[in-house]
């Protein structure tokens, strides 16, 4: 009888500690992280009485965690992976609507700026025409600046971004290192019975790093977890924590580097081995994106610049002069949208006219004729001398009186930096002049070549126009986006899955915890009913002694 | 299969949310009638629109240039119209000077009109544009083209040989007048300027000695400036004709930009009654599914 109560006795205790289980599992149902935990049962040594072993009750085996550590670790890996695309699609998105907002992008005002050398070719002694090409030119560098300006705001943002990630990786392994203590000291205690709940928590940890950083783990025999970043550096080894620091360089939008350094050691640049989460996430952009884009943009102001001056340089602005230096030339691609400037701010510098014309003498009797000239190289110290071809028959010529060459009809004539050419045929005596375009303040020949420049294919090694290239530069930017976005939606699935297979084994269901709540009641109350019966038995045997 | 509380609970979630996005992008979509809201929608296509819209604006232009050109050359006909009225009057003039029945009053009376048309004809020739620019002076349009030198007693030419050339095309460009040289100065068979030869008729007039050969002149002028107004009017049918290819070419950048960029809005407003009721359908399963539980029968 004394068994039978003991037994009885043993299923109360068994059973009050699984509602116990139940009803922490009921608690924690929407607790992040929480891994569903069981009571193992099982029967206490019997015992050799006359007749054989008899029972002697049940007893705890152990409470078990609901846990995989293969199906944890997907999780880990995929909530990685997501957070890199998804922390690159946010940023991706951010430039991509910037570079081609019809307000905001380059695209409308390099259309304008042309559109305004239009007005001046149509119309070049009109003050209002010169001072619309300086003000679009002016629109077109602050668009530049503003570009610029925007990435380099992005960049500085992306360090802050870095810099929080970086700090609260210090302090979430300072908390591993922290869990990693105490669950080794609590496993001493509980003669190796695990701290289920601390187990969980540093699991949840170590999720929250994943979101940061590909994370890798290796669990100890001690109950303690070291964990890896990057190229196998150890953040957590047993109870001691690794730290990173972030250096941003000279200005904060510079290029970033994160070093690493465990207790207290030297510190080692680790940017480079970074690779997954936020942290990768960013870095990636950085240099697949970002940065690009900044030095295409520089590249795109510097051709911009150099080709408008160029042709600017060949053309004659209203005072007479040759044109002079149109925009500042940025020095570096990298940041050298930023640097572009506008370098006229008088409408009578700008270089419409070409620098030289080409006269016909009245008194020529042929029929030849002459085109209007173009100028070959704007620096020849004798450009605007006057000259004068003078045929000496139909078939040659002398210059300036001297000399005697051979006419070709159509062919080019190359004297002082400029050409021309004759067509047709001449008579003996006949004249041509060529010299300089002093006063042809109606002259367009340089505007002209000016606006043809919008369309002339000087980017990409001379296979498409500023505007090609700087849509080339949007294409590039959105493709990328769009594959992060693929990846980004492919990844969200694959951690959804994850997630929902580590909760298929370690998620609470209420339907099936409150079974079990009826199940583990109807077996504590058939226990009490055991040690009711044993009370009963026991009285019945002291009562027939009494009587 | 075992399913956790929580991960239901998540998994509708997350699927009501999802179904929102689409519903918002269509909704985005259906407002601006744009296909592609960002480039990343579709970044090919958006390059393609960048590139189309740089076309249109050109072509835009283009047409912009062409009827600048056809208003300087409508000027410019008017203006050749006058020459020839006062050439054609001067021709007249010519013939009843070299009447033998005039006596030399006479002559001098017809030779005081014959210098009213050297003055106009000096006007006309002198004549500036709506911004003042003179337009038979080739480059140097600030400058008066055309002077009587005094000392010299002769006619001279300020202006130089220069013609403006607009683009209306992307291959074509079309001259928007002539150097006065070539109008007033040279002529073809004949050894003067018009100037020049409208003078030697009113002085051989006022002299009482009229010359034959000034009717040679005169009809030598006359059919120079008739070939340069034909050569005008060509121009301005060239200018028509390249307005016409243009306005072909920008409608079809625009029904391609349509092509591309347009929201297809069948399309969109049944994919938009989907995606409602595919959320709706998400929300009542939601609701129903959260009211069962075991713990309702204990």
């Amino acid at each position: 009888m004394a068994d039978m109560l003991s037994s009885g006795l043993s299923g109360l205790l068994a059973y009050r500690r699984a509602l116990d289980v139940i009803g922490h599992n009921i608690a924690n149902a929407d607790t992040p992280g929480y891994s569903r935990q069981r009571v193992e049962l099982g029967a206490r040594p019997p015992q050799l009485l006359g007749g054989g072993y008899v029972g002697n009750g049940v007893q705890i085996v152990g409470i078990e965690r609901m846990y995989d550590e293969y199906l944890t670790s997907e999780v880990w890996a995929s909530t990685s992976a997501h957070s890199r695309y998804q922390t690159y699609y946010t940023l991706g998105s951010r430039i991509d609507n910037l570079l081609a907002d019809p307000d905001a992008g380059l695209a409308p005002t390099l259309e304008d700026f042309f559109a305004a050398v239009h007005g001046l070719a149509n119309d070049p002694t009109s003050h209002a025409a010169r001072q619309v090409v300086l003000s679009q030119a002016q629109s077109l560098v602050d668009r530049f600046h503003h570009l610029d300006q925007r990435l380099t705001d992005m960049a500085e943002g992306m360090n802050d971004q870095l810099l929080l990630a970086i700090n609260d990786i210090n302090s979430i392994a300072r908390s591993i290192a922290g869990l990693n203590e105490d669950i080794v000291k609590a496993m001493g205690a509980a003669g190796g019975a695990p701290p289920n709940d601390l187990l969980d928590k540093r699991d949840a940890l170590i999720g929250k790093l994943a979101q940061y950083v590909d994370v890798r783990t290796a669990r100890q025999d001690d109950g303690s977890v070291n964990v890896f970043i990057g190229k196998g550096q150890a953040l957590v080894l047993g109870k001691q924590a690794a730290t990173l620091s972030l250096d941003t360089g000279a200005d904060s939008a510079g290029q970033p580097e994160i070093y690493y350094s465990y207790a207290s050691g030297v510190s080692t640049p680790i940017t480079k081995s970074m690779s997954g989460g936020a942290v990768g996430g960013i870095m990636e952009f950085r240099a697949q994106v970002l940065e690009p884009a900044r030095k295409y943009l520089g590249e795109l102001a510097i051709t911009l610049a150099t080709e408008f001056n160029a042709q600017h340089a060949k053309g004659m602005d209203l005072n007479g002069n040759l044109g002079g230096e149109f925009f500042k030339v940025p020095a570096d691609p990298m940041g050298g949208a930023a640097a572009i400037e506008l370098l006229i701010h008088d409408t009578r510098e700008i270089a419409a006219a070409a620098p030289i014309r080409s006269l016909a003498d009245f008194a020529n009797s042929g029929n030849a004729t002459i085109s209007a000239g173009e100028v070959l190289d704007a620096s020849d110290p004798n450009l605007f001398d006057t000259v004068v071809i003078e045929f000496i028959d139909a078939n040659t010529y002398s210059i300036n009186s001297a000399g005697s060459y051979a006419y070709t009809s159509g062919g080019n004539i190359d004297i002082n930096g400029w050409r021309v050419k004759i067509s047709g045929t001449p008579q003996a005596g006949d004249k041509f002049t060529v010299e300089s375009n002093a006063g042809g303040v109606n002259d367009n020949r340089n505007a002209l070549l000016l606006a043809g420049l919008q369309t002339a294919k000087t980017m990409v090694g001379g296979t498409t126009d500023f505007q090609g290239a700087y849509g080339q530069m949007v294409a590039d930017v959105g493709i990328k986006t769009r594959q992060a976005d693929i990846n980004r939606m492919a990844q969200e699935q694959r951690l959804q899955q994850a997630e929902a297979d580590r909760s298929e084994l370690s998620g609470v269901n209420l339907d099936e915890e409150a079974a079990n709540l009826l199940r583990f009641q109807q077996a504590y109350q058939a226990a009490a009913q055991v040690v009711a019966v044993s009370h009963q038995l026991f009285q019945t045997l002291l009562q027939s002694f009494w009587r | 299969m075992r399913v956790s509380t929580s991960q239901m609970h998540e998994t509708s979630v997350s699927a009501m949310l999802d179904q929102q996005a689409r519903l918002n992008k269509t909704m985005l979509q259906m407002t601006t009638g744009r296909r592609i809201l960002t480039p990343s929608d579709d970044p090919p296509g958006s390059v393609q629109v960048l590139n189309i819209n740089q076309e249109i604006e050109l072509t835009k232009q283009y047409q912009k240039n062409a009827n600048i050109a056809r208003t300087a050359l409508v000027q410019e006909e008017d203006t050749l119209v006058g020459v020839i009225n006062v050439l054609q009057r001067a021709r007249e003039l010519a013939v009843r000077g070299n009447n033998d029945a005039l006596g030399p009053d006479s002559r001098k009376g017809i030779a005081l009109e014959v210098r009213e048309l050297l003055d106009t004809l000096m006007g006309l020739a002198n004549t500036t544009d709506t911004n003042g620019n003179h337009i038979f002076a080739g480059y140097q349009s600030a400058a008066t083209p055309f002077e009587y030198d005094a000392v010299n007693q002769e006619y001279v030419y300020n202006g130089d040989q220069g013609q403006r050339l607009l683009q209306i095309g992307p291959e074509r460009r079309i001259a928007d007048g002539d150097p006065g040289s070539d109008v007033f100065m040279r002529i073809p068979g004949s050894g003067n300027n018009m100037f020049e030869i409208l003078d030697t008729l009113a002085s051989s007039l006022e002299a009482n000695t009229p010359d034959i050969t000034t009717l040679g002149d005169l009809d030598a002028a006359l059919t120079h400036v008739t070939e340069i107004r034909a050569r005008i009017g060509s121009r301005i049918n060239a200018i028509d004709g390249q307005e016409e290819v243009n306005d072909a070419y920008m409608m079809d950048l625009e029904i391609t930009r349509s092509d591309i960029a347009d929201l297809d809005y069948a399309k969109a407003i049944s994919s938009f009654n989907q995606q409602m009721i595919a959320l709706q359908a998400a929300q009542r399963t939601y609701v129903q599914v959260q009211g069962l539980s075991l713990f309702n029968f204990i």
